[in-house]
């Protein structure tokens, strides 16, 4: 089969296999993450880079391939993860910059889309280390160059089979993954997005691979102290809208005086900064000094999850693990029942770590409740690789978790459970309010800086600058007549100051419901509604 | 024939004397002192005892039914034979021994005990359905048969605002009672396949849900028996008339040969149930 151009839907087509071929293999990639730090997490990083970005491209009515790949590279930029996610959004990125405003993109494209997605991804980086995500990125473009066909097809295959050849040269390059026996999951992962793109592109069949393949006996002669272990303990992420000059090289010595693993993508208006530091504040500080912060994340790698067990009677047979993104929803799950609660902040938890959780259970039968859709397939590997009995209900919001647990008995049987839990899943409705921290477009709505906007699944529902203007009209879009109950589940970041506003504002659109306000402690959105 | 109930009983009082039905009064206690409830209360004295059981403070019970009041009333009837129907033995072990008792020393009377297997709603259809058949001239092996059928047919679900009485009766642990209370949940209750237990059948934050849940229980009862006709009795405790009256309709809409009526609940219940609660006990009918 041979293909000189594609078109958008060709193009979404084939992007949504390279998620579905990712998410296939994330767990392979989890195991053999041993560099820059081996916590486990670099197929979920990736993953929960490119699979929200490309759900958004598909409900998207891009009219060009430019289009598409420029909405593909803002979301990825969004929802960027990890040292690798940030690579693969830069890469992304410097690809869309090849396409300007094509329509289709032909192998040409493709060569120029590689090239200056490998610049991108490879510039971004202060200390660039070879034997990782780059080097692989790097040898794939340099085989579509060195093939001259117009075919796409042909060219994929000559990038998958030299990445594929350079992926076991990995070990040779950076020692750390000689001693553990792997190779590099990063460069992996791209191999693995590429391969997706061409099953996609011919529809081939999408299945997963062998963990075994990537492994070899590791060489215990490579010095210790090379291992890759813990240097810095916070990862930290921060996109800054510029207001003038960058101070260069003084920014560069700054930041390498504090960390390591620094990718840094510097545009015209803004800058993303990756770093592992031990002082995040003072990075922080430093980059304010640049302009305006418009999203930071920090992760302490070191204790990143809290795990709150509470403990239960002996004889329990069936217990719930509720993951959930505050501590508010810590103590309300836990008073509904679920036996422990693993809570995350920023950051989305990892296969390894609810896996962890769950091992550490008493139960020996668990129900995960995921509670976000971007956690189920980190859940669906955790619950593949335990040794417990573990069944996974796909909540895709807190407020889909709680409404199952009011199907949860204990005393019942497990599918008995998962019978009634599911019919309880659909008995509230969840918006979720966040306040917009720069200008923006969502689908065809314009969100200005510091306006208040309302998701409900995917669309927005409501955008105005006032936040209770914003929670009465995204409800006044739903059919209360048969509601009984408007739960508002709060940040940190809300002022109470708005609640007798806001519950005079729900009543006058249905005086019969009930209003109530309960501490979430989330920390991505502002509010979390519950109509039910 | 005649039928002897018990002041667990939800109909109303007009009902119960226009079926002639004989009702013997649970004892009622405030903090250790006799409490005049009978059956014949009004609703407005029914809420002024629901406001003593409402304050935590006072200690409401009930006691077993007292031997005499039994004799009293069977003697009564000794000319007929006497259907005596009661509710749970499970539930009051006391009155299921008292019963036993009174009935050995009337050797003469001719007594028929039922054991509902059920409480409150639940109860209260069993009985007023034998009731109907009964003055529509069903009697003897016939009567009892019917309500054995009934019996195995019927079930009982209810929503309970406040465990906390439940809980002091020792019908639920403290640590079931206490949960859910932050975010107001409402805990439901139904019967178990072990005859009058009660158990948790799920949680509601509304009554619409609460509703919902025991309608879609009704469905699958009815479709379990592949029948259309179902007998339904709502009974309430405190102000839930807009929640009993939703459930009311739900069931009527359903399409169902649907008797459906609701019940302001008499005392007996009240000190055991709490405050805040209504409870739904149906028939469904295989016919």
């Amino acid at each position: 089969m041979k293909i000189e151009a594609i078109g958008v839907p060709e193009l979404k087509r084939s992007l949504k296999a390279a998620a579905d071929y990712l998410f296939l293999n994330t767990r392979i990639l989890d195991n053999l993450n041993v560099f820059p730090v081996p916590d486990g997490d670099t197929g979920m990083n990736m993953l929960s880079t490119l699979k929200p970005a490309v759900e958004t491209l598909l409900n998207d009515g891009a009219g060009s391939c430019a289009a598409a790949w420029e909405l593909l590279s803002e979301q990825a930029n969004k929802h960027s993860r990890g040292n690798s996610g940030f690579i693969l959004a830069c890469f992304i990125h410097g690809f869309s910059q090849a396409l300007d405003t094509s329509r289709t993109i032909t192998a040409e494209l493709i060569r120029r889309g590689f090239d200056s997605g490998s610049y991108a991804a490879r510039s971004s980086l202060l200390s660039p280390v070879e034997g990782t995500m780059i080097t692989i990125i790097t040898a794939m473009a340099e085989a579509m160059a060195e093939t001259e066909s117009k075919d796409i097809v042909e060219l994929l295959r000559a990038a998958l089979t030299r990445g594929r050849e350079k992926i076991f040269e990995t070990p040779r390059l950076l020692p750390v993954l000689a001693r553990a026996g792997v190779v590099d999951a990063g460069g992996l992962g791209f191999i693995f997005v590429v391969e997706g793109m061409m099953r996609g592109l011919l529809g081939a069949e999408l299945g997963s691979e062998e963990e075994e393949d990537y492994r070899f006996e590791p060489e215990l002669t490579v010095p210790e102290s090379e291992d890759g272990s813990l240097s810095f303990r916070y990862c930290t992420e921060l996109t800054v809208e510029k207001n003038g000059e960058l101070p260069w090289p003084e920014l560069r010595l700054f930041l390498e005086q504090r960390g390591d693993s620094i990718a840094l993508v510097r545009e015209e208006d803004y800058l993303k900064l990756h770093i592992h530091t031990d002082t995040p504040e003072e990075i922080r500080a430093r980059m304010a000094d640049l302009g305006t912060i418009v999203s930071s994340k920090i992760d302490d790698m070191a204790e990143q999850i809290n795990v709150r067990f509470r403990t239960l009677q002996d004889h329990e047979t069936l217990s719930v693990l509720a993951i959930v993104p505050g501590s508010g929803f810590t103590s309300i799950f836990s008073d509904l029942e679920a036996a422990a609660c693993l809570e995350y902040a920023g950051s989305l938890p990892s296969c390894g770590e609810i896996l962890e959780v769950l091992e550490g259970m008493e139960s020996e039968n668990i129900i995960v409740l995921p509670n976000e859709k971007n956690i189920i397939p980190a859940a669906t590997l955790a619950q593949e690789a335990s040794s417990k009995n573990v069944f996974l209900l796909p909540t895709e919001n807190v407020v889909q978790g709680i409404t199952t647990l009011y199907g949860f008995n204990e005393e019942d049987p497990p599918q008995q459970n998962i019978r009634s839990m599911g019919e309880s899943i659909d008995l509230a409705v969840c918006l979720k309010v966040y306040q917009s921290s720069r200008d923006s477009r969502y689908g065809s709505v314009k969100i200005n800086k510091q306006d208040f906007f309302i998701l409900h699944g995917e669309e927005v529902s409501a955008a105005d600058a006032s936040l209770v203007q914003t929670v009465e009209r995204g409800l006044a879009e739903l059919d209360l007549s048969e509601a009984g109950c408007v739960s508002l589940y709060y940040s940190n970041a809300f002022d109470e100051a708005h609640m007798p506003q806001l519950e005079e504002r729900i009543l006058r659109l249905q005086d019969t419901l009930t209003v109530e306000f309960h501490y979430g402690g989330q920390t991505n959105s502002l509010l979390i509604v519950s109509v039910e | 024939m005649v039928i002897v109930a018990d002041s667990s009983l939800q109909l109303s009082y007009q009902s119960i004397k226009e079926l002639n039905i004989q009702v013997v009064e649970y004892p009622l206690f405030v903090n250790g002192e006799p409490y005049p409830a009978t059956i014949s209360m009004s609703r407005e004295e029914k809420e002024k005892l629901r406001g003593l059981i409402k304050d935590k403070r006072n200690k409401v019970t009930t006691s077993g039914l007292k031997e005499e009041d039994l004799h009293r009333v069977w003697e009564r009837f000794k000319d007929q034979k006497i259907l005596t129907i009661h509710q749970s033995a499970r539930m009051s072990s006391i009155t299921a021994t008292v019963l036993q008792k009174v009935k050995s020393e009337l050797p003469h009377l001719d007594i028929e005990l039922f054991d509902t297997q059920h409480m409150i709603a639940a109860y209260t259809v069993q009985v007023l359905q034998a009731a109907r058949a009964l003055r529509e001239g069903m009697a003897g092996p016939e009567l009892l048969a019917l309500m054995k059928r009934n019996r195995e047919n019927t079930r009982h679900v209810g929503s309970v605002y406040d465990l906390f009485f439940l809980q002091r009766t020792g019908r639920i642990g403290r640590a079931k009672a206490i949960l859910g209370t932050a975010m107001k949940i409402i805990p439901l209750l139904g019967s178990s396949e072990e005859a009058g237990v009660l158990k948790n059948i799920g949680k509601a934050k509304t009554y619409q849900q609460a509703n919902q849940k025991f309608v879609g229980m009704m469905a699958e009862d009815l479709a379990a028996r592949k029948a259309r006709r179902v007998t339904a009795l709502i009974s309430r405790i405190g102000p839930y008339d807009r929640e009993t009256s939703h459930l009311k309709e739900l069931i009527e809409q359903q399409g169902w040969d649907a008797e459906v009526e609701i019940l302001s609940t008499n005392h007996s219940a009240m000190p055991h149930a709490g405050p805040d609660f209504y409870d739904l006990g149906y028939t469904v009918h295989e016919d």
